[in-house]
């Protein structure tokens, strides 16, 4: 626990160096100027777009860089050899960038006049983050440049932002169900348990933690 | 001179085909015409969204963004690479010199996306463009997206703080939307950025405008290029 702390310290200190914390603060700040000119009728449904397209997936757009940073400063090499275990590894990543898009979810609804539910919504916007942080982590360990990673990057936020976005223009499929955008969406947007988007958020989730521990493992051990 | 420029321009080329990147750059511009071309006309038609016709010139000067947005977006990106990988150093001692290399990694793949521009306009606009129209905007397009680029190469250290200033590089564009939807004397108060005044060329075909265009990107860069001699001194 001690350990994890410890990452996290150093994590959440990196975020702050490399100006996420300020970054963050100012596009959050615009996308609150852009709802306040929209009409009331819209301020819901783009509010939720925004936190959908841009918060939430704020872990999946750095973690590309920041490991591909990490293993060109050769701190993958001295983690080897630390008693980290990888799990530590992915969690303090996980919670330090899940905290920024968290924070930046929650002005931009609490200020947008957005509803939401004081349980369900910071779940599915944490769950979200997560989810697609690990995406980004096994993609980012199994590239070597930049550019390599935006080439999965396109696609993925694709698959994470188009089914949702479709679903609050009013094109509801069955596909779309098991996408995990649109099972984000409808948890962040209902008060109550949702056990079909659950369930698939879930499945995801799962499946990404394991898959990223596999990475993180191969990439401490090469490195 | 001219050899060492193609010599590194190669460079850029070989390592955007080794990730893929190159295959993305040529097919995403025309993916994103094709949704345009073919989603908005529908979308106004199935949801009866009457009010979206009335900004088919914002989605093409989007459209005019894509080509030049994409290659630039590219070479910054290999340009962060090569910096963390210490390879910038190296390579501006050669006769390819400071400019030389930038030139070669941004000035090219710009240069190289204006007819790319002018094709997929031309083909996916939905306003009633002019050719003429679209030529002058793509040499507008073309120029101005070069300053994100710029700036995230002149800011930034490494790749995560280049990823960081690359997010905030992006708002560069967003002067494009203030005409259309700031009428009042507050949309000055971002005439500062070219992509403003570009949409105020695309809205009025005034020169005076085009000419504010190319003026302030030539400034920006000029400010942002003497901040990236200082940087790698």
């Amino acid at each position: 626990m001690k350990r994890l702390f410890n990452l996290l310290k150093g994590d959440i200190l990196q975020q702050y160096k490399y100006g996420f914390y300020w970054l963050y603060l100012f596009v959050t700040l615009l996308y609150l100027i852009a709802l306040y000119f929209f009409p009331d009728g819209w301020k819901t449904t783009v509010g939720r777009v925004i936190v959908l397209t841009d918060p939430m997936l704020f872990g999946y757009m750095f973690i590309g860089a920041i490991i591909l940073f990490e293993r060109s400063e050769k701190v993958t090499n001295a983690l080897s050899v630390m008693p980290i275990h990888p799990i530590e590894y992915l969690f303090s990543k996980l919670i330090s960038l899940g905290l920024i898009s968290l924070l930046s979810s929650e002005v931009i609804m609490l200020g947008g006049g957005v509803p939401q539910h004081c349980f369900w919504t910071p779940f599915g916007i944490l769950a979200g983050s997560f989810l697609f942080t690990m995406v980004g982590m096994i993609q980012a360990c199994r590239i070597s440049t930049l550019n390599g990673f935006i080439m999965w990057m396109i696609p993925t936020m694709l698959i994470a932002i188009l089914p949702p976005i479709l679903y609050l223009c009013g094109i509801d499929g069955w596909w779309q169900q098991l996408m995990p955008g649109t099972a984000i969406l409808q948890i962040i947007s209902n008060n109550h348990f949702l056990w079909l988007p659950s369930l698939v958020l879930s499945v995801y989730l799962l499946l990404a933690f394991w898959l990223a521990m596999k990475n993180i493992k191969t990439l401490l051990v090469n490195e | 001179m001219n050899k060492a420029l193609f010599s590194s321009f190669r460079m850029f080329v070989r390592s955007v085909v080794s990730d893929g990147m190159l295959l993305l750059m040529l097919v995403m511009p025309i993916l994103m015409a094709l949704l345009f071309k073919l989603a908005v006309p529908a979308l106004v038609a199935q949801f009866h969204w009457t009010f979206l016709p009335s900004y088919y010139l914002l989605f093409d000067l989007f459209l005019f963004t894509i080509a030049p947005t994409f290659w630039t977006f590219a070479s910054s990106m290999t340009i962060l690479d090569e910096m963390d990988a210490g390879i910038t150093p190296q390579l501006i001692v050669t006769p390819v010199g400071k400019f030389g290399y930038l030139f070669s990694r941004l000035g090219f793949p710009s240069l190289l996306s204006y007819p790319v521009i002018c094709i997929i306009v031309y083909f996916a606009h939905l306003s009633s463009l002019s050719v003429s129209a679209i030529l002058q905007l793509a040499l507008l397009s073309m120029v101005s997206c070069l300053l994100p680029s710029l700036l995230v190469i002149c800011i930034a250290n490494n790749r995560v703080e280049g990823m960081a200033v690359n997010k905030l590089a992006g708002l560069l564009g967003f002067g494009s939307f203030v005409p259309f939807f700031i009428t009042g004397w507050q949309q000055y108060l971002f005439a500062f950025l070219p992509s403003f005044w570009l949409a105020k060329f695309a809205q009025t075909d005034n020169y005076f405008f085009f000419a504010l265009v190319l003026l302030l990107t030539v400034l920006i860069s000029w400010g942002l290029f003497r901040k990236y001699e200082r940087k790698i001194q």
